[in-house]
Order: C-alpha cells, then structure tokens, then sequence
C-alpha cells in the first residue's frame, strides 16, 4: 500500500469505525462477534482498498462487507449457539401492565428474533437502509426483506404490547 | 410512537452507550499483510501440486488448508471439463479458495458461497455445469474468430486491447463494444458476449457436444462447446448454451493478461446475480511470487 493510500486508510478507519461497530452490534448484539467483524472487514477493505475507495460510498461499501462477515461460516455458530446472559429475557420483558417500553426491553426483544430477522429490522429502522438495499446487503430477495421484517415486527409487538412508549433515562 | 420508530429509537439509545473498541490502522494493515502473506503461501502449493504432477493444466483451486480440490487427474492432457463430475463430486463448503495459474506468478482469491463446485481448477459454478452460474479465470492465447462455424483458432496479439478486439468481432456471440473497466484495482476492459436464444445445435457445424448434452439436432438442453478461445496451452473455453450471458473482464494484472468470465443463463434469478457480483467483487489477484 502506498504512503497516499495508507493515510487515505487510516483516515477512513478512524472516522468510520465507531459507526460500522456499532452498526454490526446492532445487528448481531454481541461486543466480541461485532468487534471480530468489523475488524475481517476492515482488514479486507485494506487489502482492496483501490476498490474500496473508488466505490460511490466506501462507509456503506464496508459495512455491507461487515454485516456479510457477521453471517460468513465462521461466524455461523455463534448465532446457533446459546448465549449466557446475566439476566434472562423472560425476567426483563415487562408485562403489558407495566405500561412503559425501555430501550433495554427493546433490545432484549430484538435478541430474541431470528438473526435475519433481526438483522432486517436494524439495518430497516436503525441504518434507515432501503428493502432494495437490505436485499443486497443479505443477499436475499426484496420479498423476503419484507416478510421477515413483517415478521420481526409482528414478533415485537406481540412481545411489547399495545402501549408503545419510550420511557427513556428515567425508567432504567 | 409506534414499534418501528421505538426499534429505532431504543437500538440508538442502546448502542450509543456501549464502548467502541480501537481498532488501529496500523494493527489492521499488519494483518492484511498476514492474510496476503497466507494467500501467497496456498497459491505456492497450489503451484507446487502443479508442478509434481507436470503442470498438464492451468489452473488449480485449492481450499482453505491448502488441500486440492479440483480433478486429481491432471497429467494426462485431459483438458476438457467433465460434466459427468459435476455435481456427483459434490458441491464445495463456502470460504475463499485460490486460483493458480500454472506458472504464472499471479493467482486470484475468490470467496465462494456454499453449494458452488470447481471443474478443471479454474471454473467456479453451481448447479448443471455449462448452464448454471459460473466464475472462471482464464489466460487467453487463441481465439476463434467463427465460434460455431468453424474450430480454427487464431493469435489474437498480446495485448489487452488486441484480446478485446477479437472477442468483439465474435458476431455470433452479440458481442458489446469493450469498455474501459477496473476489477481489483486492475484496469483492462469490458465487454459482455449473449449467445443468441435460437442457437440450434445444427447450425453449429463446428460444435463439440458436451457428454451426456442429449446429441445432435436437440435444441435444448445441456450446454455445448463452441471454441470461442483456448489457453496457450490449448485448452479450450468452456460451455455455451443458448441465451446465456458472459460478462467478460479482461485485465492487465501486474503485465500479465487475465480474463475473467462470470456467466449466467439469461433467465437467472436476481440471487443468482448477487452471488455471482459478489464473487467478483471478493476477486483478488494476488502476486504469488
């Protein structure tokens, strides 16, 4: 790589990387799994940065390459496996008499989806992505986009109930 | 607010609060390094198994631990694809693979999705070999100005342009004028070949059938030689059948001419697309010595 090309790196994996990690933990919800994948494709990026950087938009090109890592075969255990955490999320789902929805009960819904499905939602509500572009980002049909978000959010609101309201701050 | 706008708001809220973790250029380039560093040392067994059995073909692909997953029969001058392995030798797990050729001193790493097989080390497809989708790799040193009429085959010049230029004037195959093109960071030019839909095989007098192809006079069915170009070695091209696309990159890699042909039917599914795009777009020459 040369001097220019290097700077021209560096320059995109320091302005880039705190929204490509937290875009692939939003997706996968695991500090370890997102970090190991921005890093695989960071590292691929840099191999093929000429290309990277001839792209129309090198952030989205590389964040494609990050969520594609958090599916690739060596990854895919993680999502079969289960995950050890200190509180379940049958304990922290509040009934729907509790009347208020927090983030963390949101976030603890969206680790219970499928990881497609989950993945369709953040990239969808989060990254703002089109159903055309999640499509292309998971390599699979625009129909199948919209049946699985309709499906995660089918899932969330059965899971949240009728009163959906953000608390903020004050309810953690 | 409704459940969309509350995923929105509470993922944001959520992931603000976790710590991004440093990731240092420096760190990131020193394992590029290795990974090229381990590409370089798969594509040098990949030449060495070339080697000890006679270099009889061009290319090889060879998997993540450096075993040989092509044909092992290479040292009789068999050159041609076999359709009757495919399928039967079962499809490849996904991962990156490389591509040697011979003794050249540049291979290509691919990432190739699970269910994709390897014939004759270089040609990357999926489902019925010729009519499935297909990523091969090509070094060109013949071509055949009358694909189907005729088998002669002619110098095309050593060029990138030259090879263009010859494969632009294949009129059978509605060739697309060549455009400048850069893959990998490699500049070379474009063009795409579409082989007409009514091709019948009896209009092909100079075709060879393919094993298994279903004879002479059949108008569908499996895919059959048309001898569009042959390697310096006189390897023939691989499948043609009617109404497929090849889009075909030929490149100046490091002075070296590579050509790279993904090809699909005409009829091929928009996943079928991506997973061919996204091959292209994992392609990665990389200088093995």
């Amino acid at each position: 790589m040369r001097a220019r090309d290097e700077a021209d790196f560096e320059e995109f994996v320091v302005a880039s990387t705190p929204r490509l990690f937290r875009a692939a933990y939003a997706v996968c919800g695991d500090v370890a799994l997102a970090e190991d994948a921005v890093q695989a494709a960071l590292t691929s990026a840099c191999l093929a940065w000429r290309r990277v950087r001839a792209a129309d938009n090198p952030e989205a090109y590389v964040r494609r390459m990050v969520i594609n890592q958090l599916f690739d075969w060596r990854r895919r255990k993680f999502w079969r496996a289960e995950r050890v955490t200190a509180s379940p999320p049958e304990q922290q789902v509040p009934s729907h008499e509790d009347g208020v929805v927090t983030s963390e009960v949101v976030w603890q819904c969206l680790g219970q989806l499928p990881p497609r499905q989950r993945a369709v939602v953040v990239l969808r509500y989060y990254e703002g992505l089109s159903e055309q572009e999640i499509a292309e980002v998971l390599g699979i049909r625009p129909g199948t986009v919209k049946s699985q978000s309709s499906a995660a959010l089918a899932h969330l609101r059965e899971r949240l109930g009728p009163r959906e309201s953000l608390m903020g701050e004050e309810s953690r | 607010m409704n459940v969309e706008e509350l995923v929105a708001a509470s993922v944001t809220e959520w992931v603000q609060d976790v710590p991004v973790p440093e990731m240092a250029p420096a760190s990131i380039r020193a394992g590029a390094r290795r990974r090229a560093r381990r590409r370089r040392a798969l594509a040098a067994s990949a030449l060495a198994g070339l080697l000890a059995v006679g270099g009889a073909v061009t290319a090889t692909v060879h998997g993540r631990d450096g075993r040989a997953v092509g044909p092992s029969d290479r040292t009789s001058g068999r050159a041609q694809p076999e359709p009757g392995a495919a399928g039967a030798s079962g499809a490849l797990p996904g991962g990156p693979y490389t591509v040697a050729f011979g003794d050249r001193p540049v291979s290509a790493v691919i990432d190739v999705p699970p269910g994709y097989d390897v014939v004759d080390g270089s040609y990357v497809y999926r489902g019925t070999l010729g009519e499935g989708p297909s990523l091969s790799l090509w070094t060109v040193g013949a071509v055949n100005p009358r694909p189907c009429q005729s088998s002669d085959v002619v110098d095309p010049g050593s060029t990138v342009h030259d090879l263009a230029e010859a494969l632009a004037g294949q009129a059978l195959l509605r060739p697309t004028d060549p455009a400048p093109v850069r893959l990998d960071g490699y500049d070379g030019l474009y063009l795409e070949q579409t082989v007409p839909t009514d091709l019948r095989r009896r209009d092909c007098p100079a075709r060879r059938e393919a094993p298994g192809s279903g004879g002479a006079g059949t108008n569908v069915g499996p895919a059959f030689f048309l001898d569009s170009w042959q390697t310096p070695g006189g390897r023939p091209d691989g499948y043609f059948a009617p109404g497929q696309v090849h889009r075909i990159w030929i490149l100046d890699v490091d002075g070296l001419r590579m050509v790279v042909d993904a090809t699909r039917s005409g009829a091929a599914t928009d996943p079928v697309r991506r997973q061919l795009d996204r091959m292209l777009a994992s392609l990665d020459f990389v200088r093995s010595r």
